[in-house]
């Protein structure tokens, strides 16, 4: 790999606030390949705060692949253009010299633009209150192994359980859908043991506070899975399906 | 532990209520009208065995518990898509507002295929055209000269209809582009159905991706045979 100096034009997503316009506005830099995309944004901004300019806004915590802040779509695919890798993760080595790139904020209804590329997530936060949990009794701490559960449960329910809420699968979804999420928190818990008592009232729970929250609707199209950094299978989905079927059809009482 | 406090719309109602039971429903009466153009294009095939086989079946058809069959049927069909259209427009207009403000450079998609992109376009030139062939083929409204004529046992001619009207290259353009737009249409649903009933899970996945394509290019091939046939001369009068 090449540690020359790439030159790059950025086309970036610039709003004031949540009731601003917004629109693209061009910026060069400079980048090394090196640099996560986050550090180029960072450089970048550096620049601009030199000339007395407004930074770009854009949402970052960990920047090891895990926290699930980083939202943004570069040249229009959420997380940029490599498979099961957040923004962070995404080093400028994936550019050429001389690329125009594209980033914009998650477009959705149920998450508005705080500003630039930072959008309000906090409808996944409400969605996760409704019922994506477990119920614990407090008191001595129980032994690690108390409850049994099978390695193949075990591991899908872990699979289910990758899922940082980013809202890349709301990002890619032609109807800014949230179905893979949901189903991921309930196609995890329904998975245990401990996620039998409240399964049919935690499924029931979700997908209204989804729907109340503004979320589309699934059309099957797949776009969520793909886009999604944690490699969530869109089989979530199809899980969630079931899952909320059988709660109405069964009378929802846990 | 108590369980969560649940939504207040339960069973069938709380299900039509929501984007998943309004798919489900979707789901469901998309079953019955699939359900019944496979089997309208397997018994019209016989066309291909002639006058006798094609007016004996319409006309036991029509005769069936009295003749209230078909009406009982016709009824069921027709709720059927009036169900299937209100859920579509419901979830449709649902799915734009979920979305108000668009990508501004665009989305790539990776997954999206033609079908499941203009699900919307040919489920309208569907129904447009269903309207067109219920006039054509059912009212006598289109072509009354070729409807009105009965067989030599005194049945309607179903066969010398179809293949007098199949006769007109306009006629054969029509049924095989609305055929192609139902293909389409079929190709993305029929798969979607299976994802959205739950179905579409663990080592059946690659079969239940595959049946949506299968079954559209069958309907697909078995529609477009009769009217090609006939207008490339290897069915005739």
């Amino acid at each position: 790999m090449s540690d020359e100096t790439m030159r790059i034009t950025l086309h970036v997503w610039r709003q004031k606030g949540p009731n601003d316009r917004g629109s693209l506005q061009s910026y060069k830099t400079e980048a090394n390949p090196h640099m996560s995309f986050l550090e180029m944004l960072d450089v970048l901004n550096e620049q601009l705060l030199s000339k007395n300019e407004d930074p770009i806004a854009f949402d970052h915590d960990c920047r090891e692949g895990i926290c699930g802040m980083c939202s943004m779509v570069i040249n229009g695919r959420p997380h940029g253009p490599r498979n099961a890798t957040t923004t962070c993760q995404l080093h400028m080595r994936s550019f050429k010299d001389g690329d125009e790139i594209y980033i914009e904020p998650w477009q959705a209804k149920a998450f508005p633009i705080i500003k630039d590329l930072m959008v309000d997530r906090s409808a996944f936060d409400r969605v996760i209150a409704s019922g994506g949990y477990i119920s614990v009794g407090t008191g001595g701490a129980p032994d690690a192994n108390a409850i049994p559960i099978g390695k193949k449960q075990a591991d899908e329910a872990f699979d289910y359980a990758a899922c940082i809420g980013c809202g890349a699968c709301v990002a890619a979804c032609p109807n800014a859908s949230a179905m893979l999420f949901v189903g991921a928190k309930v196609a995890h818990l329904s998975k245990f043991p401990q996620g039998q008592v409240e399964r049919k009232g935690r499924a029931l729970n979700m997908v209204a506070a989804m729907d109340t929250e503004g979320f589309g609707a699934c059309t099957n199209h797949g776009e969520c899975a793909s886009a999604c950094p944690k490699e969530i299978p869109l089989e979530a989905i199809m899980v969630l399906n079931r899952e909320y079927a059988r709660a109405q059809l069964s009378g929802g009482e846990d | 532990m108590s369980a969560p406090s649940q939504p207040a719309q339960r069973g069938i109602s709380g299900l039509m209520n929501s984007t998943i039971g309004a798919k489900i429903a979707m789901a469901l009466t998309g079953f019955v009208l699939v359900g019944f153009v496979v089997q309208h294009m397997v018994f019209n095939l016989q066309l291909f065995a002639g006058p006798e086989a094609l007016n004996a079946y319409a006309y036991n058809l029509k005769g069936l518990l009295g003749g209230n069959f078909v009406w009982m049927g016709r009824a069921f069909l027709l709720a059927c898509i009036v169900l299937h259209i209100m859920a579509a427009m419901r979830l449709s207009a649902r799915n734009r507002a979920a979305r108000p403000n668009r990508y501004a450079a665009g989305l790539k998609t990776q997954t999206t295929s033609y079908a499941a992109k203009f699900m919307l376009g040919t489920g309208i030139v569907t129904l447009l055209f269903l309207v067109y062939h219920i006039l054509h083929f059912t009212g006598g409204v289109i072509e009354p000269d070729n409807f009105h004529i009965l067989d030599s046992e005194g049945r309607h001619d179903v066969w010398r209809m179809v293949v007098t009207s199949f006769k007109n290259p306009v006629v054969v353009v029509t049924y095989v582009v609305a055929n192609i737009a139902l293909a389409f249409h079929l190709s993305h649903s029929v798969t979607s159905m299976f994802a959205t009933l739950g179905l579409q899970s663990g080592s059946y996945r690659p079969l239940i991706a595959k049946i949506g394509p299968a079954v559209a290019t069958i309907v697909l091939l078995g529609n477009i045979a009769m009217a090609v046939s006939v207008i490339a001369g290897l069915i005739h009068i």
